[in-house]
């Protein structure tokens, strides 16, 4: 292809991790490749020969953010390996970890990291000038995600109260209580958001019809559930993840990339309210009603407001889930019936379905596979931004800055997680 | 005393050293918040002093080197968008949280070691001696 217009983002901005875009324009089309420059993690190889019990200590460190999933969803795939039957208590307090997570994620991406996109600031410190509100409810309520997950898992980040078969520790009724009035108060100001994110109209140009692929959740919208459904009628359980699910390597990129059905697919907040909606109740299903066409199942940007309507939901089934729990009661964890086996978990991570399988022999880990959101996502990610590339140049806007502003925003949309490994600060 | 980092990321885990070495006899509240500043207003409780401790990064610093920033300096020194970084710079984070907290201490201090590499492996014996150096001037100005 003779390439017209070279567009590279070196250091894709605002996102978790390190990528980068680049997007060609020629003569033949649009190509575009997101570059994800960190290195190889090793962590299935890690945890190989080791007891359960350590593997499952490791597989948080792969994502300080998304730490409380990659500990939820690998107990789960060594508890279906070794028959262990937790308690109804151990898995609404889980469950509760789990939300407090998603909260937290949800309110960081929104407030911090897409706001200012929304608003044509530079960050969102420009927007805290301007407008501290929206970054004070933001800061709330990514608070109220990591209180829970200091209260449920003993720390914010890396959680060790939540072991295979129950809970190390456990919080008091006074400080479940605590978390359940921050979560009251929390809801007002994630409707504010949805209201927010109400207001902007997406791009046309990324209008691409898609699969969307999440759990069918046990009883009510969740995180947990063992089955997966698409929005073209497909399910199957996670057992059966290999036949339908493809990863795939591209030279120019660390990630792995996932296929569906042989065709690029969307994970994530949006995908969930596609296929889950109807399981949606109190305030996030009032929201639904009131502004269901910006549920938009072709347009990425709609994950913005899915997320939205997501933390309002998750923030009263948090109230909902203390009150259920009442006192917690100190419990042995259930022992494991068997001594090896196989296990198959998926959850909902913030960004999407999250795929742990384990072989277990002898109580020692000897395979593991893990699937991550952002590696399924990013081959419709890129189609994407090369979508947006397209419509702009083909409206006639040549500036590269632009161009490559308006393909950030769609990869921010997805709210990728490329590796949250790295922090350092630069004088 | 808030310690920043990761501590399976080669040099990045300094941050997590020096809490390691502070945590135990030191004369103030000693907490490590990972790679996120912004829970920082999860854990404040009205203190005075705030002494932040992080790797940075710099062409020019040799690996070790200890750099303090204090006050004003704080916000004006360390640069708001970070590189290779997990979420927001610890710069910009500070920023929007002394926006927006509603007490922030009055008294602010950021203590950084020079690092070069975040890959994988272990801090370099430059990095870890700067990490001591670190935990020295800090426990100074814990006691102060």
């Amino acid at each position: 292809m003779k390439v017209t217009k070279e567009i590279r983002v070196d250091h894709l901005a605002r996102i978790e991790g390190k990528a980068g875009i680049e997007v060609d324009v020629g003569d033949d089309g649009v190509e575009a490749k997101l570059n994800v420059t960190e290195g190889a993690r090793f962590f299935e190889v890690i945890t190989r020969n080791k007891h359960y019990n350590e593997a499952v200590a490791i597989f948080p460190r792969i994502c300080s953010f998304c730490c409380t999933p990659h500990k939820l969803t690998p107990i789960e795939a060594v508890e279906r390996a070794l028959d262990i039957q937790p308690s109804e208590q151990t898995r609404k307090l889980r469950d509760l970890l789990y939300l407090g997570n998603v909260v937290e994620s949800h309110a960081l991406h929104l407030y911090l990291l897409v706001v200012p996109d929304y608003l044509g600031y530079p960050d969102a410190f420009a927007v805290a000038q301007k407008d501290g509100g929206l970054v004070k409810d933001g800061l709330f309520l990514k608070d109220v995600g990591a209180e829970i997950q200091t209260a449920i898992g003993s720390r914010s980040i890396h959680p060790e109260s939540a072991i295979v078969g129950g809970f190390g520790t456990l919080p008091s009724r006074r400080t479940l209580e605590k978390i359940a009035a921050m979560a009251e108060e929390g809801i007002q100001k994630a409707v504010r958001a949805v209201d927010f994110f109400a207001e902007y109209e997406y791009p046309q140009y990324v209008d691409i019809k898609r699969q969307h692929l999440s759990i069918k959740p046990y009883d009510v919208y969740g995180v947990y559930g063992n089955t997966m459904v698409s929005n073209n009628g497909d399910q199957f359980p996670v057992e059966d993840y290999r036949q339908h699910l493809a990863e795939e390597v591209a030279p120019y990129s660390y990630a792995k990339r996932g296929l569906f059905n042989d065709q690029p697919y969307m994970v994530g907040a949006l995908s969930r309210v596609v296929n889950n909606d109807h399981l949606l109740t109190g305030t996030a299903q009032d929201l639904m009603e009131r502004y269901h066409q910006f549920v938009t199942p072709d347009n990425p940007f709609a994950n913005n407001f899915a997320q939205a309507v997501e933390m309002v939901f998750f923030l009263e089934r948090i109230r909902e889930l203390i009150q259920e729990i009442g006192e917690p009661v100190q419990e042995k964890p259930a022992q494991p019936s068997r001594a090896s086996g196989e296990g198959y978990a998926v959850t909902e991570a913030p960004r999407g379905l999250l795929i742990y399988y384990m072989n277990i022999e002898d109580h020692v880990v000897t395979d593991v596979d893990v699937i991550t959101p952002t590696a399924m996502f990013l081959p419709m990610m890129e189609k994407d931004i090369a979508a947006m590339a397209e419509g702009l140049w083909r409206d006639g806007m040549q500036d590269g800055d632009t161009i490559a502003k308006k393909v950030e925003m769609v990869a921010r949309a997805y709210d990728p997680c490329i590796s949250c490994s790295v922090h350092v600060t630069r004088l | 005393m808030v310690a920043l980092g990761n501590p399976l990321v080669g040099e990045d885990a300094v941050g997590a050293h020096v809490y390691d070495s502070l945590r135990d006899g030191a004369e103030a509240r000693v907490v490590f918040l990972g790679t996120d500043v912004f829970r920082l207003s999860n854990v404040y409780r009205g203190e005075e002093r705030l002494v932040v401790v992080d790797a940075v990064y710099a062409p020019d610093l040799e690996p070790g080197r200890v750099v303090h920033f204090q006050g004003a300096e704080v916000f004006e020194r360390l640069r708001d968008v970070a590189v290779d970084a997990h979420l927001l710079g610890v710069g910009e984070g500070l920023k929007i949280l002394r926006l927006t907290m509603p007490r922030f201490p009055s008294d602010v201090h950021f203590v950084g070691v020079s690092v070069k590499t975040f890959g994988h492996g272990q801090m370099s014996p430059e990095v870890a001696q700067g990490a001591e150096k670190a935990v020295a001037l800090i426990q100074r100005l814990l006691g102060e």
